[in-house]
């Protein structure tokens, strides 16, 4: 398949060899969305870099945008504000939680399940405009900020959309009933896709898809940043590792982001949303982690001359988790890749940058 | 298959009314910078604040010029937020889509005193009338789509390099709220079987080639849709070692829907704005390599 791919996706080119039906081996030529970031980066201002950051992958864009601004952070050793980190995971999790249901949808449609996937696409509105309520942007951009949040939380800003996120808790139940209640849908999921926990531990597989494969790998609770000292989420860890525990992983964190949502925003303070970013001595380097969506996000600086970076690296989960989809599809149909292809729904662009 | 029904019954009805015609914007949107011209001061802080270098500004001696690119810009209000006066502010409305590139951009000329304030407005900002004698309401963007096109418009996605933001809110025009087919205009998987090519992203050097063979595989007559402003200008990632740039550096481009990504509604404002483009008659387009020769 050529870069451009059918359907609203990224591009990239996918070698197949089949032997009938059955694949028996797939090859990827990807970085075809390189864009030059981490170069990029080296000309911007730092508190312009934000924005740079919150492109890496559109649909990560709070997590990349976290990551870049924990990185400054510890490069200047202060930490964000007390009620930026609580609010960050409010954010962090809405990124999760829109997401994930998307891909549950998604998983659902590629096995011909569509009325699941529009009610999917219909929660995913509801959050996106949730995300916007709070931030201002649907894709939650342009709040971050190096040493906290441009503007505060308000608590009433908050109350209307915690009570939204609880009717949202309930129809989103009801589509995993609807999934999960449907034979034929799980019949399709059950045992596709395999990826074996050992293979997931030697290729390093990061994220929902290495959870789904017995990886008991989470950054919140590993390496734990900003409010995620204080709130711990509970980590999913299937052994099965097929599309259909994929979705579950998938299913069980929205469930426990909408409990650390409410956890966060019951001991979310007043105060001011961003502390003061002291300038970073030149030669300086940092590494941050953060728990997006997809799975870990790396960003390692090196601060340079005149208030700039040096170099920057920017390391997406899809990265690590390209060979899990190599694995996955040995000796599955190729009918069935379209649903594993989305069991992972790796970025193109962050792989790429 | 009973849970199924009672599912989508309890659910009822949730497309909203014609998005196209009617656009109510949600309160808490950061809006659409802009700027009151003949009031403004100095427009050297709100240069400074843009990320993107949307509002620039160019000092000659007593004189200066103030540029703003609505292609470039990402609507993050750090202008409104930076600039002292109130002659910048986020106003809840969209930027509307245009048809050429220059519609994009507004410049003014100022006489400045020796303090660099703007002490008079030389010359005004034009700006070309917004495109809003195209028709706008949904009856008629389906009339349009039913005559020129026959009952149904085909649209080929293509992310020429794009951050996948601005495909989320193109995904998002499928969903039931927006409900997209209603209009009979659907996503289809080839560009052969495609009347308009939505392309996102600043084009990659990657991707330039797969680009112009994905326009060279679209029959005519077809449009093209430049989207977001990675997309009308190569946006916050400018051009560089991998990145080609504009869209329309590549292929031709029919309508430019700013945003960064733009809102599912600017997408059905800039739709339908193409489709009226694609009249009988129209003669055919040659990409950016191929038109002086
Ligand atoms: S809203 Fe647009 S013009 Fe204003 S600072 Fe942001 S990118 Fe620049
Ligand atoms: S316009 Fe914005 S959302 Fe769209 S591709 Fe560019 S950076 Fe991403």
């Amino acid at each position: 398949m050529k870069p451009v791919h059918a359907g609203i996706i990224e591009p990239g080119h996918f070698h197949f060899a089949v032997a009938g039906e059955p694949v028996i081996y797939l090859q990827l030529r990807l970085f075809y969305t390189h864009k030059g970031v981490e170069k990029r980066f080296e000309t911007v201002p730092l508190n312009h870099g934000i924005f740079l950051a919150e492109s890496v992958s559109g649909d990560t864009s709070f997590g990349h945008g976290l990551a870049y601004c924990l990185a400054l952070e510890r490069a200047a050793g202060v930490e964000a504000a007390a009620h930026a980190r609580l609010a960050r995971v409010i954010l962090l999790e809405l990124e999760r939680i829109y997401n994930h249901t998307a891909d549950i949808g998604a998983i659902a449609t590629d096995v011909g399940f569509v009325i699941a996937n529009s009610h999917a696409t219909r929660l995913r509105e509801q959050m996106l405009r949730l995300n916007e309520e709070l931030t201002g942007s649907r894709l939650l951009r342009g709040l971050l900020q190096p040493g906290g949040l441009r503007r505060p939380i308000e608590a009433q800003r908050l109350a209307p959309v915690l009570e939204k996120l609880d009717s949202f808790g309930r129809e989103f139940r009801g589509l995993l009933d609807l999934i999960e209640n449907s034979d034929s849908t799980r019949d399709r999921l059950e045992t596709t896709g395999t990826l074996p926990p050992a293979k997931a531990r030697d290729l390093g597989i990061a994220g929902v898809a290495g959870r789904a494969s017995g990886q008991h790998l989470d950054v919140r609770r590993d390496h734990p940043f900003d409010g995620y000292r204080q709130f711990q989420p509970r980590v999913p860890v299937f052994s099965e590792g097929d599309v259909l525990h994929r979705m579950r992983v998938r299913a069980e964190e929205v469930l426990d982001s909408l409990a650390l949502i409410r956890a966060a925003a019951a001991e979310l303070p007043e105060g001011p949303a961003e502390s003061p970013l002291p300038e970073i001595a030149p030669g300086t380097t940092a590494l941050s982690a953060v728990e997006g969506w997809r799975g870990e996000i790396l960003h390692w600086i090196r601060m340079g001359e005149n208030g700039r970076l040096d170099r920057c690296r920017i390391k997406d989960p899809s990265l690590n988790n390209w060979p899990a989809l190599v694995e996955a599809i040995q000796g599955n149909i190729i009918p069935d890749f379209p649903v594993i292809n989305k069991s992972f729904n790796l970025s193109y662009s962050g792989t790429d940058r | 298959m009973l849970n199924i029904l009672c599912k989508s019954l309890g659910t009822g009805l949730v497309t909203i009314g014609d998005p196209i015609g009617s656009f109510n914007p949600p309160p808490a949107w950061r809006g659409t910078p802009r700027f009151d011209f003949a009031s403004w001061r100095d427009a050297c802080p709100a240069a400074a604040a843009c990320p993107i270098g949307a509002v620039a500004v160019l000092d000659s001696g007593a004189s200066r010029q103030v540029k703003v690119d609505y292609g470039l810009c990402i609507f993050c209000g750090e202008c409104a937020e930076a600039c002292p006066e109130p002659a910048v502010r986020m106003e809840r409305e969209l930027e509307p889509p245009a048809l050429c590139r220059q519609d994009l951009i507004l410049s003014a000329k100022y006489e400045i005193d020796s303090e660099g304030m703007q002490t008079r407005l030389a010359e005004g900002p034009v700006r070309a009338a917004s495109p809003g004698s195209v028709e706008r309401t949904g009856a008629a963007v389906r009339h349009a789509v039913h005559k020129i096109l026959g009952r149904s418009l085909a649209i080929r996605e293509v992310d020429a390099g794009s951050c996948n933001g601005c495909e989320v809110e193109i995904h998002a025009l499928n969903n039931p709220l927006y409900d997209l087919e209603r209009y009979g205009i659907h996503f289809v998987a080839s560009p052969r079987h495609a009347d308009m090519l939505l392309v996102t992203g600043p084009v990659t050097r990657n991707l330039e080639l797969a680009l112009l063979k994905t326009w060279r595989a679209t029959p005519d007559p077809k449009v093209v849709v430049a989207v977001g402003a990675c997309g009308i200008s190569g946006g916050i990632f400018g051009r560089n070692y991998a990145v080609r740039g504009a869209v329309d550096e590549v292929v031709p481009v029919d309508v430019y829907v700013p945003g960064c990504p733009p809102r599912p509604e600017s997408l059905l404002y800039g739709i339908p704005l193409a489709v009226g483009r694609l009249a009988p008659g129209r003669e055919a387009l040659r990409p950016a390599g191929e038109r002086e020769k």
